[in-house]
């Protein structure tokens, strides 16, 4: 067992689809400021830097060297993450590692991504070259995939699926950062919405952003003493599956890997009940569909029962378990950042900083992150270090 | 979306990126390739320790951590056991132009395989296809030895 | 390792396209190259470096630039090399001279070509100035090259 470590202070930048009056290093500047506005502490406070990106989303071969200095990496212990999507909690998992190794007091983990600048779906398609390459269709074809085994294996909906845009999309409006906020948008609007790939409507899918996000890690001594009220962390668990998309049998209704990730992360908390005993939850949906795969994955609810709980509003804002009070990745994905937001998103809630989308009372936060074809993370924080 | 109008010009610089690769495909790979293109057979492995067989064939099973070394013919039949009808414009990467769509995919298990292969469907549209349709390997005639001797898959009565 | 023999290789491809935002501090300093051949740095307020070419935040203060100067277009070449081996991803045919160069005025140097591609023409310390060029885009190439005085 590590030793004890908080989050004590988090920054985002306001993300959109494009961020002309900046370039990469200067986002992650205002994310890295942002955080340490927060925390009360100046960059000298800092012992080391986590980056979490997407190289090939815009071509840059380091982004830790283009980008490092943005985060105050200068003469500082500094690594990059990248691992796909979970980039972003895998940055956060390492900067929880770094201070519950006993090594280091402080450290700051930025996410960051600026989708504008180069292809993503061009650089998602740059997987094995032997044989997914000149077929697969990049995030959006891989994911319609597994979405049309997941509905005829779970009798999942459209207009289930088409609700979960919706609640992401209006919590976004509670959301100053976040990038798609409509607050009218119907289940009617989302079904005809172009498809992208079957069945996947353009409103189902996440955008893509510019944007980044810092989180400051501290040691309990340093924690106890900044912090008000510190967001614990109690688990933190990584799995990664195969990486041959055909040997995963289907993905969404199986996901092995979050649910062993949750299966682990629950252990060390003792959580029976999740849905009753989690207060927020910011999981890393980055389509419609998925958000649905990951309730039962998690256990929220039994197999199959997932869409009833997206028709019963249990994850709604005023639901028994609010799911995505940022709004989520399907409002707002600058991807090397999307699982760093969940984080810090998670931590606000318990920090008491949520503003208008602040869930009452929150002690215990669930958060996850979900990467390539499927790689998942899981942390658990808490209002209590133990 | 932005909070601020921005007066001043704001300037972006153009990239234009073309690299090349070389990979060696290595002992695994380099057979399935061959006997494809000199026999037109779809080869895999099969785990010694679990016994699942592998489609494309690996050295070693990820989940048993087991070399592999006994190899098994597959297909060319198999099951359709996801698909989706691509209909987004994308840059194909390895030519640097669209690829044309619509386009149908799917993951296939081929008959005495375990794992799927993820490729092209002749059939495009999705009320057409199901999870559970049978399809077969269409080959090219001048194979050369890529994953692309596999035209796509078609669908078939039996 | 000497009996492996590497047998089949797939040749691979990747042809993208980018387009990087230089950002409000880098737009002005572009801008003013290309409409008024200044170069021009910004200084820290805590450690007062002039960083060329200009940046919004100073990355050893870590504290946001606030005054723009301007410096050059003389320096003094830091360090340079001549460059006779032919790369596709080269910026100019071989043989190609670039240093670093610290401008007058400024505290941080600048990487560019040198229009003197003889060895023996060049030397640390050496006066260069900047030529810019005819036709100007906004870009780092709107200076052509350092030319020795």
């Amino acid at each position: 067992m590590g030793k004890r470590a908080a989050i004590i202070g988090t920054g985002q930048t306001n993300h959109c689809s494009s961020r002309e009056d900046v370039n990469e290093m200067e986002l992650v500047y205002e994310a890295a400021t942002a955080a340490l506005k927060d925390a009360e502490m100046t960059i000298k406070d800092i012992d080391a830097v986590v980056l979490a990106n997407m190289e090939l989303f815009e071509g840059r071969a380091l982004p830790d060297m283009w980008c490092g200095e943005g985060a105050g990496a200068f003469m500082k212990h500094a690594f990059k993450i990248s691992t796909g999507g979970t980039s972003g909690t895998s940055g956060a998992i390492s900067g929880y590692y770094h201070v519950a190794s006993g090594l280091f007091d402080r450290v700051m983990v930025v996410g960051f991504e600026k989708h504008s600048e180069g292809d993503a779906s061009g650089g998602m398609a740059l997987t094995d070259p032997f044989w997914d390459r000149h077929i697969a269709a990049a995030a959006i074809g891989n994911f319609a995939l597994s979405v049309s085994a997941y509905m005829a294996d779970r009798g999942v909906t459209e207009e289930q699926s088409a609700k979960v845009a919706v609640k992401a999309r209006r919590n976004a409006c509670n959301n100053p950062h976040a990038h798609l906020q409509m607050p009218d948008l119907t289940v009617k609007e989302v079904l005809e919405s172009p498809i992208l790939a079957y069945p996947v409507h353009r409103l189902e899918m996440c955008p893509q952003s510019d944007g980044a996000c810092a989180i400051i890690f501290a040691s309990e001594e340093i924690a106890k003493k900044r912090c008000p009220r510190p967001a614990w962390v109690r688990a933190a668990v990584t799995r990664h599956d195969h990486i041959y998309l055909g040997e995963v049998k289907n993905r969404l209704s199986t996901m092995r890997s979050l649910r062993e990730a949750a299966k682990a992360a629950y252990e060390i908390v003792g959580i029976k009940e999740p849905l009753k005993e989690f207060d927020v939850a910011e999981i890393y949906d980055p389509l419609t569909y998925a958000e649905i795969a990951w309730y039962e994955a998690l256990g929220f609810c039994k197999d199959g029962e997932g869409g009833m709980l997206i028709d019963g509003g249990v994850t709604q804002m005023d639901g028994e378990l609010p799911v995505n009070p940022s709004g989520g990745v399907i409002s707002t994905n600058p991807v090397g950042a999307s699982g760093t937001i969940r984080v810090a998103e998670g931590a606000l809630q318990i920090h008491g900083r949520g503003g208008k989308r602040q869930v009452p009372d929150v002690n215990l936060a669930l958060v996850t992150g979900y990467g390539v074809y499927c790689w998942s993370d899981v942390l658990i924080l808490s209002s209590k270090p133990y | 979306m932005r909070r601020e109008v921005q007066q001043e010009e704001l300037l972006r610089v153009p990239v234009h990126m073309k690299l090349h690769y070389r990979f060696p495909a290595g002992a695994h790979y380099e057979r399935f390739f061959k006997e494809m293109k000199e026999t037109g057979r779809i080869m895999g492995v099969r785990c010694p320790e679990c016994r699942r067989v592998l489609v494309p064939p690996r050295p070693v099973c990820g989940e048993c951590f087991a070399r592999t070394e006994e190899w098994v013919q597959v297909g060319p039949k198999g099951t359709v056991v996801a698909y989706t009808s691509i209909c987004f414009s994308f840059i194909d990467l390895t030519t640097g132009k669209p690829r044309p769509i619509p386009y149908g995919a799917g993951l296939i298990q081929l008959d005495g395989a375990y794992s799927a292969i993820n490729h092209i469907l002749e059939e495009g549209d999705p009320g057409k296809l199901y999870i559970g349709m049978r399809v077969e390997a269409v080959l090219k005639e001048k194979r050369e030895g890529n994953i692309g001797d596999i035209l796509y898959f078609k669908g078939i009565e039996e | 390792m000497s009996d492996h023999v590497e047998r089949m290789v797939l040749q691979g491809k990747v042809d993208m396209h980018f387009s990087y935002a230089a950002g409000k501090t880098a737009s002005r300093f572009f801008v003013e190259l290309r409409d008024r051949q200044r170069i021009m740095g910004k200084r820290c307020p805590l450690c007062q470096r002039v960083i060329v070419p200009a940046q919004l935040f100073c990355k050893e203060c870590f504290v946001e630039t606030d005054e723009w100067v301007e410096v050059g277009p003389e320096g003094t070449l830091v360090t340079f090399t001549v460059v006779y081996h032919k790369e596709n991803h080269h910026p100019k045919e071989a043989p190609l001279a670039y240093g670093i160069i610290k401008l007058d005025g400024a505290d941080t140097s600048i990487v560019h070509f040198l229009s003197e591609t003889e060895v023996t023409k060049l030397d640390h310390g050496m006066r260069v100035r900047a030529i810019f060029s005819e036709e100007r885009k906004g870009h780092i190439l709107d200076i052509e090259c350092f030319r020795p005085v």
